[in-house]
C-alpha cells in the first residue's frame, strides 16, 4: 500500500534519514523502533509531507506522492498522529474532532451550511469521541485538557479522518499505566480493517509483541532490520543498537 | 465568570440595533443621521476586517484600500453614467470585482510563502495605491476626491411624507418629514444589517471553523488535509468584497469620496482599534468596537473639550508634559496603551470580558 | 534543502554561480535601466510610436546617440540622489531585518526609533545653531556628528525599553507582534506629539552641507554623498563586526539556528536584546540622515519610510544584512529613476521590483537557507 523507496532527507550536513527503502503493506501493524534521535519521527514528516525529501520516492498504492503537499496527501489518505501533540487549541474537544470528520466528508457545496446543523459529522464525531472516551469533555477547550487527554484527542482527530495509512508517534508516551491500554486496543481495532496500514512508533517491547506484525529497525537514519517482531528481536543488530539504550530509556 | 456578563452583551447589542433602526426618529438633526450612518459602515468594516484578523489571524493594512475601491467605484460611475440606480449598481458591482482581483493577487503573492509576508506587502501596496489616487488627479480628483450626484430619491430634496408631532404624556414628538435622506439613510442601515448576517453565517459554516482551526493551529488544519493556503486566499477575497461594499455604501451616503475619508492610514489604524478592543474573533467586537470609536471621535471633543484642561488645578497645568498628555488632541495615545494592553490581557476584548471567557 | 541538480557541491556550475552573483549584478543592472528609461524619454518625436522606432533601428541609435549626452548629466545625478536614499533606507531596514533573523520578531514600529533620532537631532541642531551656521564644514560635521550620536544614544534607549515592554511579552506568535508593535508605534508617534508639539518643523541643513559640486556637468550634492559614505561605513562595519567578532559569529549562528546556538550555552537572549538596541539605533542615524536631507520633521515619517523599509527587507531576505543591503540600492535608484520619468510611478515601480524578485526567489534574493519547517 505504501512503499518509500532510497527516501533520504539531509539537514545541513546531517543524514536524519539515509535511503530507506519500506513496503507497508495492507492490514498490517508495523511497529518502528529506534533510539532517539534515529530518524522515525523524520520518517513519519517524510511520509505525511511536512519534511520535503532530498531524494528518494513514496508511492501511496502505485501513486507518486513525494511531491505532494501535506493537504493533498491526507486527501490520498495519509492520516498522522504528533508525537508534539498538535491540536486546536481554542476550540472545543468536540470541534476538534468534528474538523477531522468535515475534512474527510467534504464537498463543496456543503462548506456553507451551517457547522452546527450537519447531523451526520456530528454523529461521527460523537462516535470517535466515544472510542477515545473522551466524550464527557466534549465541550470543554482542548487547551484546558490534561496533558494525557490532549494526547488522545490527537489520536481522536486522527482516528476520525479514517485514512487508509495509521502513523502514531508513541501514542502512548505520557499516559498512565491505565489509560494505556485503551489506547492500544483501539489501534488493534484497526488491525480487523483488511484495507488500513498502520505505522506505529513505540519503545515498549510487550506492546510491540502485542500489536505489532512486523518491526523496522531504524539507527542513524538507515533502517538496519526489518522481519517479524520475534526474528528482529533475536538479531544482534537490533540487541546493538536499541536494546541497550531502551534501558537507557527507562 | 458571572451570568450577568452575557446578559448585559445581549442587551448593549439589542440597544445598538434598535438605535440604528430608529436613528431617524430618536435623534434630531443632521449630525446625528450622520454619525448613524457611519456607525452602520464602520460595523461591517470592521466586521469584515475581524473576518481576516480574528478569524483566520492574518493581518492586513489594505482593508482601507478595498473600502476605497468601493467608494470610488460608486463615486466613478455616478459621474460617468449619471444619476441613477444603475450608476449605483455598476460602481459597487466594478468595485467590488476589482477588490476581488486584487485581493486575490495580493494573496497568492505574500500568502504563498510566509503569512508574515502578507502584513508588510499590503501596506505597501495600499501606501502606493493611496498615492496614486491622491497623484492621477483627472481620473480621481485627487486630494479634493470627487462630489458626485446620487438619484433625487435619496436626497433630502425627495419628500415621501410626514410624521405629525404628537404628545403622550411625558413624550412629545416633534413630527417629523420623511426625506429622501432618510430614505437613504434606511438603504444604508439595511445593507449594513444584512453584510453583518452574512457574515454571521459564514462564520458559523463549516468553512468558517476551518478558518478558525488554520488560525489555531495551520499545521495541523493542513495534515487533516486542508489546504491551507486556498482557505486563506479565500477569506481574503471575501473580507476585500464585503469591504468594497461597504465603501460603495458609505459613497452613497456621504456623496463625496476622498482619499482622506476612504484610504487614509488613520482609518485603518481607527479599524484595528475597533476590532482589537472591541474583542478579536467575534464579530460583536467589531460591533461594540466601532460604537465606542465613532462615539468618542464624534462627540469626545466637546464633551471633555477645553473644559478639563480649564479645569485643572494650576499647579498640574503648570507642569510641563502633563496637561499635554490629557489633551483631547491626544486621546490616540491612550487608545494606543489601551490597545496594547487589550492584545496583551484580553485578546477577546470588551466582548470577551462580557461573556466572561478569556479566549 | 534546494535540490537544484549539481552533484557537487564544491564546484557550482555556470548556472549557479551566475545566480550567486546575481542580487550583486542587479544594482548596476537597474542604473543601466534607469538610464535607458532616460534616454528613451528624451528622445524626440513624441508622435512617432515605438513601433515605428523600431522599424528604422538606424534612426533609433541615432537620436538616442543625440539624446545621451543631455542625459548623462542628470543620470549621473539622480544615481547619486538613488544611492544616498539607498544608503538611508539601508540604515534603517538593517536593524529590522537582522531582528527578524535573530529573535523571529517582526517588529511594525521600528519606524518610531527613525521618528524619534530625527527629532533629537532637531532639538540638538537648535542648540548648536552656530556650528550649523557657520561655513566651516568641519564645524558642520561636528555637529551633524554630534547630533547623531546623542540621537542614537536616545533611541537605542527608546529601543530597550520597546523590546522589554512590547516586544518581549508578546512572545513567538507573529499575529500579537504585529498588532502590539503597531500599538507601540501609535504610542510613540502621540508621545512625540506631546514632547515636540503637534506640528511639523523645518530645519535647515548646515551651511556647507548646502551646495553641490560639478562633475562632468552633472551636479552633485554634497549631502547625498555625505550620506553616501555613512552607509558605506556603517555597512562595512556591520559586516567586520559580523564577520571577525565573537558577538558577530553568535549573531550568525543565531540567524542560522536560535536553537543550537542556545544548546551551545550562549545566552542568545543578551545578544537579541543587543541587536535589537543596535538596530533601534541604526534607526535613529537613519532618521538623522533623512531629516536633514529633506529638512522637514513629522511624528508620521518613520511610519510612512517603513514602507521602503518592509520592501527592502523583503526584497533582501528577511534576516540577511547584505541582501538588506543590497536591496535598499536597489530601492533607492528605482525610486529616484522613476520620479524622473514618470513621477506618479515611483512607489508602484518599487513595487514591481519586490515582484518580480519575488516571482524569481519567493523567500526574497538572499534569504536564509535551511532544513527547517518553518
Ligand atoms: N527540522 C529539522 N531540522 C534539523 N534537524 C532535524 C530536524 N528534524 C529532525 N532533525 C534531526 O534529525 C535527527 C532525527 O530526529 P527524529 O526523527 O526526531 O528522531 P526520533 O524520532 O527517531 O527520535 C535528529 O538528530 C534531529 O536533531
Ligand atoms: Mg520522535
Amino acid at each position: 500500500m505504501l512503499r518509500t523507496l532510497d527516501l533520504a532527507v539531509r539537514f545541513g550536513g546531517h543524514r536524519a534519514v539515509d535511503g530507506v527503502s519500506c513496503h507497508f503493506r495492507q492490514g498490517e501493524v508495523t511497529a518502528i523502533v529506534g533510539p532517539n534521535g534515529a530518524g522515525k519521527t523524520t520518517l513519519f514528516n517524510l511520509i505525511s509531507g511536512q519534511v520535503r525529501a532530498s531524494a528518494g520516492r513514496i508511492e501511496l498504492l502505485g501513486e507518486d506522492i513525494t511531491r505532494l503537499s501535506v493537504a493533498a496527501r491526507a486527501r490520498r489518505g495519509i492520516g498522522r498522529g504528533f508525537q508534539q501533540t498538535s491540536l486546536f487549541p481554542n476550540l472545543t474537544v468536540r470541534e476538534n474532532v468534528r474538523l477531522a470528520v468535515q475534512a474527510r466528508q467534504r464537498k463543496g457545496g456543503r462548506m456553507l451550511r451551517r457547522a452546527d446543523a450537519d447531523r451526520k459529522v456530528l454523529a461521527a464525531a460523537d462516535s470517535v469521541l466515544g472510542q477515545v472516551r473522551l466524550a464527557p469533555q466534549q465541550h470543554r477547550l482542548a487547551s484546558e485538557l490534561s496533558h494525557c487527554n490532549q494526547r488522545k484527542l490527537d489520536i481522536a482527530v486522527l482516528m476520525a479522518l479514517e485514512p487508509r495509512v495509521f502513523m502514531f508517534d508513541e501514542p502512548t508516551a505520557g499516559m498512565s499505566a491505565d489509560e494505556a491500554p485503551g489506547v492500544l486496543d483501539l489501534i488493534d481495532g484497526l488491525r480487523r480493517d483488511r484495507n488500513r496500514c498502520v505505522l506505529l512508533v513505540e519503545h515498549k517491547l510487550d506492546v510491540i509483541r502485542a500489536l505489532a506484525d512486523r518491526v523496522v529497525v531504524l539507527q542513524d537514519g538507515r533502517c538496519v532490520a526489518d522481519g517479524t517482531p520475534a526474528m528482529v528481536m533475536e538479531s544482534a543488530a537490533v540487541q546493538a543498537a536499541y536494546m541497550g539504550q531502551e534501558l537507557a530509556d527507562g | 465568570m458571572t451570568r450577568a456578563g452575557p446578559v448585559l452583551l445581549r442587551l448593549i447589542l439589542l440597544a445598538v440595533l434598535v438605535a440604528l433602526a430608529f436613528a431617524p426618529v430618536l435623534f434630531e438633526g443632521s449630525r446625528a443621521l450622520d454619525t448613524a450612518a457611519r456607525l452602520c459602515v464602520m460595523i461591517v468594516l470592521a466586521a469584515s476586517f475581524d473576518l481576516l484578523l480574528g478569524y483566520a489571524g492574518i493581518v492586513s493594512f489594505a482593508h482601507t484600500m478595498f473600502f476605497g475601491m468601493g467608494a470610488y467605484g460608486v463615486a466613478l460611475a455616478s459621474l460617468h453614467m449619471g444619476r441613477g440606480p444603475e450608476a449605483l449598481l455598476a460602481g459597487t458591482a466594478a468595485g467590488a470585482a476589482a477588490a476581488a482581483v486584487l485581493a486575490l493577487v495580493i494573496g497568492l503573492f505574500s500568502l504563498r510563502v510566509r503569512a508574515i509576508f502578507f502584513a508588510m506587502i499590503t501596506l505597501a501596496v495600499a501606501s502606493a495605491v493611496a498615492v496614486l489616487v491622491s497623484q492621477l488627479s483627472t481620473l480621481t480628483g485627487g486630494e479634493d476626491g470627487l462630489t458626485y450626484r446620487i438619484p433625487r430619491a435619496l436626497t433630502a430634496a425627495e419628500t415621501y411624507g410626514t410624521i405629525p408631532a404628537f404628545a403622550v404624556g411625558p413624550i412629545a414628538f416633534d413630527g417629523l418629514r420623511i426625506s429622501g435622506k432618510i430614505a437613504n439613510y434606511y438603504l444604508v442601515f439595511g445593507c449594513a444589517l444584512a453584510l453583518f448576517l452574512v457574515m454571521l453565517r459564514l462564520v458559523a459554516s463549516p468553512f468558517g471553523r476551518v478558518l478558525q482551526a488554520i488560525r489555531e493551529n495551520d499545521h495541523r488544519a493542513e495534515a487533516v488535509g486542508y489546504s491551507v493556503l486556498r482557505y486563506r486566499i479565500g477569506i481574503t477575497v471575501i473580507s476585500a468584497v464585503i469591504a468594497s461594499f461597504a465603501g460603495a455604501l458609505y459613497a452613497i451616503w456621504l456623496r463625496y469620496v476622498g482619499p482622506d475619508v476612504t484610504l487614509s492610514f488613520d482609518l485603518m489604524i481607527d479599524i484595528l482599534l475597533m476590532v482589537v478592543i472591541g474583542g478579536m474573533g467575534t464579530l460583536y467586537g467589531a460591533v461594540i468596537g466601532a460604537v465606542l470609536l465613532v462615539l468618542a471621535q464624534t462627540y469626545l471633543r466637546e464633551l471633555m473639550g477645553p473644559n478639563l484642561l480649564e479645569s485643572l488645578p494650576p499647579a498640574i497645568a503648570d507642569l510641563p508634559v502633563l496637561p499635554e498628555l490629557l489633551n483631547p488632541d491626544r486621546w490616540l495615545l491612550w487608545l494606543g496603551v489601551l490597545f496594547v494592553l487589550s492584545v496583551y490581557f484580553f485578546p477577546a476584548g470588551v466582548v470577551g470580558r462580557l461573556r466572561g471567557r478569556r479566549a | 534543502m534546494t535540490t537544484d541538480g549539481v552533484a557537487d557541491p564544491h564546484r557550482p556550475g555556470i548556472g549557479a554561480r551566475i545566480g550567486a552573483a546575481m542580487p550583486w549584478l542587479l544594482v548596476p543592472l537597474i542604473a543601466a535601466l534607469g538610464g535607458l528609461a532616460m534616454v528613451v524619454q528624451a528622445m524626440p518625436g513624441p508622435e512617432e510610436t515605438l513601433a515605428a522606432l523600431l522599424r528604422t533601428p538606424d534612426l533609433w541609435a541615432d537620436r538616442a546617440a543625440a539624446a545621451l549626452p543631455a542625459i548623462a548629466p542628470s543620470w549621473i545625478t539622480l544615481t547619486l540622489a538613488g544611492l544616498a536614499m539607498g544608503m538611508m533606507i539601508f540604515l534603517m531596514a538593517s536593524g529590522l531585518t537582522l531582528v527578524f533573523g535573530l529573535m523571529d520578531v517582526i517588529n511594525f514600529g521600528h519606524g518610531a526609533f527613525v521618528s524619534l533620532g530625527a527629532f533629537v537631532a532637531v532639538s540638538v541642531l537648535a542648540r548648536f545653531g552656530g556650528w550649523t551656521a557657520s561655513t566651516d564644514l568641519a564645524l558642520n560635521l561636528a555637529a551633524i556628528g554630534l547630533a547623531a550620536l546623542v540621537a542614537m544614544a536616545v533611541a537605542g534607549t527608546a529601543g530597550a525599553l520597546f523590546e522589554r515592554v512590547i516586544v518581549r511579552p508578546a512572545g513567538g506568535s507573529h499575529l500579537k507582534q504585529i498588532l502590539v508593535t503597531v500599538g507601540g508605534l501609535i504610542i510613540a508617534e502621540q508621545l512625540i506629539h506631546v514632547i515636540w508639539g503637534p506640528a511639523e518643523i523645518y530645519i535647515d541643513r548646515p551651511a556647507a552641507l548646502k551646495g553641490a559640486i560639478v562633475f562632468h556637468g552633472a551636479a552633485l550634492e554634497t549631502y547625498r554623498l555625505l550620506a553616501v559614505a555613512a552607509g558605506l561605513t556603517v555597512f562595512a562595519l556591520l559586516a567586520l563586526v559580523l564577520r571577525y567578532t565573537r558577538i558577530g559569529l553568535i549573531v550568525r549562528a543565531g540567524v542560522q539556528d536560535g536553537e543550537m546556538v542556545q544548546a551551545l550555552g550562549y545566552r542568545l537572549r543578551g545578544v537579541c536584546v543587543a541587536v535589537f538596541i543596535a538596530g533601534s539605533a541604526l534607526a535613529g542615524l537613519g532618521g538623522v540622515l533623512w531629516a536633514l536631507y529633506q529638512e522637514v520633521v513629522t511624528a508620521q515619517m518613520g511610519a510612512d519610510l517603513m514602507v521602503l523599509v518592509f520592501i527592502t527587507v523583503i526584497i533582501g531576505g528577511l534576516g540577511s544584512v547584505t541582501g538588506c543591503f543590497l536591496a535598499a540600492l536597489m530601492i533607492g535608484l528605482t525610486q529616484n529613476y522613476t520620479a524622473f520619468v514618470e513621477p506618479k510611478l515611483a512607489l508602484v515601480s518599487t513595487i514591481a521590483v519586490l515582484v518580480l524578485v519575488l516571482l524569481w526567489r519567493p523567500a526574497g534574493m538572499l534569504a536564509r537557507q535551511s532544513g527547517r519547517m518553518s
